[in-house]
C-alpha cells in the first residue's frame, strides 16, 4: 500500500467521539479544575499566613530585647598593663 | 479558506470554557487521536489537559476566532510532552514496556495500523508536524504555529519524516 494511501486511511481513522465520552471528559475536566482552584486557594492563604506570621516574629524578636534592661557590658573596660615604660631593662 | 480557520466562523461569542469544549473538543480529540494512533484513555487524558490549560490561559486570546488554533498548540505541546514521557518510560523500562499488537487478530488489523507503528519509531518532533500537514491537511504556516516552530523548521521536519517513512515503509513487505 503506498504512503498516499496509508494518509488517506489515516484521515478517515477518527476517535469515537461521542456524546457519552465528551461529557465525561468535560466533567471530569470541571472537576479537576475545581480542585486545582481550591487547592491553589488553600496554599495561597497558607503563605500569605505563614508570611504574616513570620514578618510578626520578626518584628518581636526585633523589638523584644531593645525595650529590656540596659546590658551591663554597655561600657568597656579597657585593661592596661604597665610594664614600667623601661622595655624590659630595668631587669638587666 | 484554511482548514483551522473554517469552523473558526462558527465560534463568535463569550469565551466560556463549556461553548469552547462544545465547539472544539472534537476537533482536538482527533488531532490527538490523530498523532497518537490509537483511541483510549491517552486521548481523553490530553484533551482534559488541554481544556484545562484553556481555563487559566483563554482570557489571553483577544480574537475568539484564534481559540482553535491555540487549543491545537495546546494540545499539541502536551501530545509532545505524552510521547516523550512514554519514550523515556520505554529507555528505563524496557522490559516492561508494551509490546501488544494493535490489533489482536491480524485480520482486524487495518492498514493504517502499518503507518503508526512505523511513525513510532520516529522521533516526536519529526512526527507531529508531518501528522498535522498530511494526515490533518493544516497549512504549512499553521503547523509551524501549531508546533511553536519556525516555517523553514517544520518544512524541513515534515520532509524529513516523508523521507523515513517512504524509506521505512518501502522496507515493509
Amino acid at each position: 500500500m503506498s504512503l498516499e494511501d496509508l494518509v488517506a486511511s489515516a484521515r478517515e481513522n477518527g476517535p469515537h467521539w461521542d456524546r457519552a465520552r465528551a461529557s465525561r471528559v468535560l466533567a471530569s475536566t470541571v472537576l479537576v479544575h475545581e480542585r486545582r482552584t481550591v487547592r491553589a486557594r488553600v496554599v495561597r492563604r497558607v503563605i500569605a499566613i505563614g508570611s504574616a506570621s513570620a514578618v510578626m516574629a520578626l518584628l518581636f524578636f526585633r523589638v523584644a530585647p531593645s525595650s529590656g534592661a540596659v546590658s551591663a557590658h554597655d561600657e568597656s573596660v579597657i585593661v592596661s598593663v604597665d610594664h614600667g615604660g623601661d622595655g624590659g631593662y630595668a631587669r638587666d | 479558506v484554511t482548514a483551522i480557520a473554517r469552523p473558526l466562523a462558527l465560534c463568535e461569542g463569550a469565551l466560556d470554557i463549556e461553548s469552547l469544549y462544545a465547539q472544539h473538543a472534537r476537533y482536538v480529540a482527533g488531532v490527538v487521536h490523530r498523532i497518537l494512533g490509537r483511541s483510549d484513555g491517552e486521548v481523553d487524558d490530553i484533551v482534559q489537559e488541554t481544556f484545562l490549560d484553556a481555563y487559566s490561559g483563554i482570557r489571553a486570546i483577544s480574537d475568539p476566532l484564534a481559540a482553535r488554533a491555540w487549543l491545537v498548540t495546546v494540545a499539541v505541546r502536551r501530545t509532545r510532552r505524552f510521547l516523550a514521557r512514554q519514550r523515556r518510560r520505554q529507555l528505563f523500562a524496557f522490559w516492561a514496556s508494551d509490546f501488544a499488537p494493535r490489533a489482536s487478530d491480524p485480520r482486524d488489523r487495518q492498514p493504517v495500523d502499518d503507518l503508526y507503528d512505523v511513525l513510532e519509531r520516529i522521533p516526536a518532533d519529526v512526527r507531529i508536524p508531518w501528522v498535522l500537514h498530511r494526515v490533518e491537511q493544516l497549512s504549512l504556516p499553521e503547523t509551524a504555529a501549531a508546533c511553536e516552530v519556525s516555517l523553514a523548521t517544520v518544512k524541513r521536519r515534515i520532509a524529513d519524516a516523508e523521507e523515513r517513512l517512504e524509506r521505512r515503509l518501502g522496507k515493509t513487505p
